[in-house]
């Protein structure tokens, strides 16, 4: 094994261990979310982690195996938040000032 | 056997860019716990919805280096590029209209459009001297176009 290999592995190891950091900040901001939005957003993030960590893994054993799991998360994944966006957020109004909750009665046909 | 140069050249490149995609989804993440409000996450939730993805996946591309496979990933990169703004859209507009939003933004054109009275038909507009102060360029017979939908 020469030393430039030693240099990927390391590099890809450090590649996975911040996928999987940025993934614990991320429920971190699951939890605390204070409106759905925020948990909508974290659910987009959310799978960019994983196609991310499927992408540092192809890179390290060098297989293309998981690819169509990237594929199918990558035109799949924002669903869950179109779906929140549209029709759950309406409802959960955690600050609905003034201004903004008459605009939203008027508006939202 | 030993690899030729360039293909070891090729794979540490690679593994570097996978690398750099990686430090960029931490500093998304990082930036989506620390940052106030709905608007600003979801800048901080863009870069490793575009640019992480998009290091990550030519880093990979670099280390496989098998012309299907870059294709792949080419259509992965594709598919993140063109679905991650309507997601983002829709989470914007909802965060404003829900009032997620702070109420001191620097630049607040949706306001004005929102704030008019909604049940005007666009055929017979009230001529409004504010409006067109507002907008002078516009044509003042027709309104404005309005926002959103």
């Amino acid at each position: 094994m020469t030393v430039f290999e030693w240099i990927d592995r390391v590099l890809l190891t450090a590649a996975v261990v911040m996928i999987l950091l940025a993934g614990a900040l991320l429920l971190v901001r699951l939890w605390l979310g204070p409106s759905m939005l925020d948990r909508a957003i974290c659910l987009d993030v959310t799978a960019a982690l994983i196609i991310a960590g499927l992408g540092a893994q192809a890179a390290f054993s060098r297989d293309p195996f998981y690819f169509p799991i990237m594929l199918v998360l990558a035109f799949l994944g924002f669903t869950g938040s179109v779906a929140i966006a549209r029709f759950i957020a309406v409802r959960d109004r955690p600050t609905a000032a003034g201004r903004e909750a008459t605009v939203e009665e008027d508006r939202s046909a | 056997m030993n690899p030729t140069p360039w293909a070891q050249a090729a794979d540490t490149v690679g593994a570097f860019l996978v690398f750099l995609g990686a430090a960029i989804c931490l500093l998304g993440s990082i930036g989506l716990v620390k940052l106030p409000e709905v608007l600003s996450r979801s800048h901080a939730a863009t870069k490793p919805q575009a640019l992480g993805i998009l290091l990550v996946l030519v880093g990979v591309a670099l280390r496989l280096r098998t012309g299907i496979d870059a294709g792949t990933l080419a259509l992965i990169i594709f598919f993140q590029l063109l679905t991650g703004p309507v997601a983002s859209h829709l989470v914007a507009r909802s965060a404003y209209r829900t009032g997620g939003v702070h109420a001191d933004l620097l630049f607040d054109d949706l306001d004005e459009q929102l704030s008019e009275e909604p049940d005007m038909p666009r055929s017979h507009p009230r001529p409004d001297p504010d409006r067109e102060d507002a907008a002078p360029k516009d044509g003042p017979e027709d309104g404005h176009t309005p926002g959103g939908g």
